[in-house]
């Protein structure tokens, strides 16, 4: 049952847990042969969060056995905080139910964070129609959402044949944010139909804390439906949310 | 009146005797076991870590009672140097080669221990001929050498039902009885301290259980206070004296009302009595120049006076004092449900009637004469302001009164509630007349059923369903959110869409 996991840069591992913190209290990490994976949805069912990461984005990884571990997402992202940029992080598990949490850089820091039990989420994902896929740069999104929390509490996604608006209506104020392919924000954009659905603003702003400004993320939307936002971790790696949509009556 | 403080007379002398804290002392009597078949268990001190009040000190002297040792205890007010505890150390290693009874050693509070002497005590361990025993409330605070030479035994904070036990064991050997309220009451408060349970047990005891309540509402926030006049109180020495309120959390002016307050039941001759308020009222001039002035360095002599002036002023009760807390706060919490009361009505009326706060208090004036005289208009003010039924009774003064305009308010409110359930009513007949006239471009039919819902058509047509669920509660807040609502939308959850494939 014991495991042990390299990851270099434990920065970046940190923002990770800490964007996913933002939803979920705690997490059931599954921790297999060929990587590591959490589903987990935040207490409103809102939001879905799916977590993958592979093996081969882990400079050690040594998993013998199937294993799952309960985590307390606050503390896990307190703990992780501590790493530095350089710092290489080691995830290992002995045979007592404590998850060792070790910083590598001047000096070798190790956290015991005792292992809780959590329902894992047996849930597939689901496959929806979506009409529209945006690929766009991670400081665009991160601004967007900023802009429309000036304004309102939620924000709608429009995509068109050759452009892409974020829109957010106040009581008296308005935003819009609109991308061509023209534009350096936006890299992809298939539209099957014009596309149109709205998005609770905390909810985003959560979901994108973790974002580098240089992330490509990948947004997939229906018509009133959820959006699917993907981006990729490590290249190999990838963090799935997907949000429900506020919906018209 | 002397009095032994319970927790000293009815300290557990067994081990057994001990609340709920089993597993620890397996732990504790395995450990010492050791040192008395002649082979020094592989950690020589032990760490008794726990909340306050759960037994730590008891289990050390309950030990020395069972296995026949002289417990020298070293607590956090003696100087704690190395020399000090070495001395200690060495001190019983020798008493012990000349056959005398053997030492146990005993450090409070080893959390307390200042780490630059923590390598040194460490070392005394490795020597140490004698069982060391540390207690500790914060484990992780004991410096990190000592620790690693110390086996830990964990206390558990106890449980209410623990500690009612013990209480009531207590009570059965001293021959009194107290309410159960005031029991569970003590017990919910002391937080899985015992010892605080014991205190505050006597308390209400010596002092009667007419106040009891009254005396414990102040001891999550004042415990400090109790035991610093206790102190004071106890004490001829100046020096004393002023060191006892160090590090009270309060004021020089609150601390001065708890010490007058309690003069005349420490004091019992006269003379006395006066020339402790001669120090309070000198203490009084002080604060109030200091305030005049704004010159607070002439609170520190305003303390003195307090403090060491009324300790000298003559001879005390010996023993248990009981310590109450000052009339006027007493006062106020009293009346600090009316005054709340009040403020909740200003409020309303701030934010209904768009009125500022001196406004408010004066249209209150006008509504206590309609409320008096006139109830149904009251009625009309209670929907209006959304007013509570204890706030009826408050602006009335009077509860025969207040039931009346309760119940005229109640029959307004059904009204505007069906007055709502019409408003449903019509949206839903408005939408069939869509569908109709969607099927039917012109017709009678249409034009028919229009003119039913026609008065409330207008209302209906921004209303949501989730908002007319609410209109039957409320009719009045509604109209002013409809429109900001209407523009959001609702939040779905991910459940409406993980059937959908």
């Amino acid at each position: 049952m014991p495991f042990e996991v390299v990851f270099d840069g434990a920065k970046d591992f940190a923002d990770l847990i800490a964007t996913a913190s933002n939803l979920i209290d705690e997490a059931a990490f599954k921790f297999t042969e060929e990587g590591i994976s959490m589903r987990a949805m935040d207490p409103s069912r809102v939001v879905l969060i799916d977590l993958n990461l592979p093996a081969s984005i882990f400079s050690k990884y040594e998993v013998e056995e199937e294993e799952t571990v309960g985590i307390n997402m606050d503390h896990f992202k307190k703990i992780l905080k501590r790493g530095k940029n350089k710092d290489t992080l080691i995830l290992r598990k002995g045979e007592e139910n404590f998850l060792e949490i070790t910083f590598e850089g001047t000096a070798k820091r190790t956290f015991k964070l005792p292992l809780i039990d959590v329902e894992a989420l047996e849930l597939d994902l689901p496959e929806l129609p979506f009409t529209a896929k945006v690929v766009l740069i991670g400081e665009v999104l991160k601004e967007a959402v900023k802009d429309a929390s000036l304004v309102s509490d939620a924000m709608k996604f429009i995509a068109r044949e050759n452009e892409f608006l974020m829109r957010a209506e106040g009581e008296t104020n308005e935003v819009e944010i609109k991308l061509t392919l023209e534009d350096e924000g936006l890299l992809d954009l298939e539209v099957d139909e014009e596309t149109q659905s709205a998005y609770g603003i905390s909810y985003l702003a959560d979901m994108i804390k973790g974002i580098g400004k240089a992330d490509e993320v990948i947004l997939r939307f229906g018509n009133e439906m959820p959006l699917q936002m993907e981006y990729p971790i490590r290249e190999e790696g990838r963090l799935v949310f997907l949000l429900a949509p506020r919906v018209e009556e | 009146m002397a009095a032994v403080p319970w927790v000293e007379k009815y300290r557990p002398r067994k081990l057994s005797e001990i609340v709920n804290q089993d597993k620890a002392l397996e732990q504790v009597r395995a450990w010492i076991e050791a040192w008395l078949h002649g082979n020094p268990p592989k950690k020589k001190a032990l760490i008794l870590a726990g909340p306050p009040g759960t037994g730590k000190t008891t289990t050390v002297y309950a030990l020395a009672n069972e296995y026949g040792f002289e417990v020298i205890e070293l607590n956090a007010s003696d100087e704690r140097t190395y020399e000090k505890i070495e001395r200690y150390v060495q001190a019983a290693y020798t008493m012990d080669i000349l056959g005398k009874r053997r030492k146990l050693i005993f450090l409070d509070e080893a959390d307390n221990i200042e780490s630059s002497g923590a390598r040194e005590i460490a070392k005394l361990i490795d020597k140490a001929r004698n069982p060391i025993i540390m207690s500790a409330n914060h484990y992780w605070e004991v410096p990190r050498e000592i620790r690693n030479k110390a086996q830990i035994v964990e206390y558990k904070r106890l449980t209410q039902r623990d500690i009612i036990k013990a209480l009531v064991r207590i009570l059965k050997r001293e021959g009194v009885e107290v309410p159960k309220e005031i029991l569970y009451e003590i017990a919910k408060r002391a937080n899985g301290d015992l010892r605080a349970a014991i205190n505050d047990l006597q308390t209400v005891v010596t002092g009667g259980v007419e106040d009891a309540v009254e005396v414990l509402a102040y001891r999550d926030t004042e415990k400090s206070v109790f035991q610093a006049l206790a102190q004071l109180f106890a004490t001829d020495n100046a020096r004393r004296a002023k060191l006892a309120v160090l590090g009270v959390d309060m004021m020089p002016n609150e601390l001065l009302q708890w010490i007058d307050e309690n003069v005349p039941y420490v004091y019992y001759k006269p003379e006395d009595i006066a020339r402790a308020y001669e120090a309070i009222s000198r203490a009084d001039i002080y604060l109030g120049r200091a305030q005049m002035t704004g010159n607070y360095g002439l609170w520190k002599y305003a303390t003195d006076m307090m403090t060491a002036g009324v300790a000298v002023a003559g001879v005390k009760k010996k023993g248990f004092v009981k310590i109450y807390p000052p009339k006027t706060i007493k006062l106020l919490t009293e009346s600090k449900e009316e005054r709340s009361l009040r403020d909740s009505v200003i409020k309303k009326i701030m934010s209904e009637m768009h009125m500022a706060k001196l406004e408010a208090i004066e249209t209150l004036r006008y509504l206590r004469v309609i409320f008096e005289n006139n109830p149904d208009l009251a009625a009309h003010f209670v929907v209006f302001l959304d007013l509570s039924e204890k706030e009826v009774e408050f602006i009335a003064g009077d509860k025969e009164k207040a039931i009346k305009i309760w119940a005229k308010s109640m029959n307004i409110e059904k009204k505007l509630k069906r007055e709502g359930e019409l408003e449903a009513r019509a949206r839903e007949a408005q939408a069939k007349v869509e569908e109709v006239e969607e099927e039917l471009e012109e017709g009678e039919i249409g034009e028919k059923e229009t003119t039913g819902v026609e008065e409330a058509e207008e209302e209906a047509e921004e209303l949501t369903e989730e908002e007319l669920e609410e209109a039957e509660r409320e009719v009045e807040p509604i109209k002013k959110s409809e429109k900001d609502k209407s523009k959001k939308g609702k939040q779905a959850t991910l459940f409406e869409f993980l059937g959908k494939k």
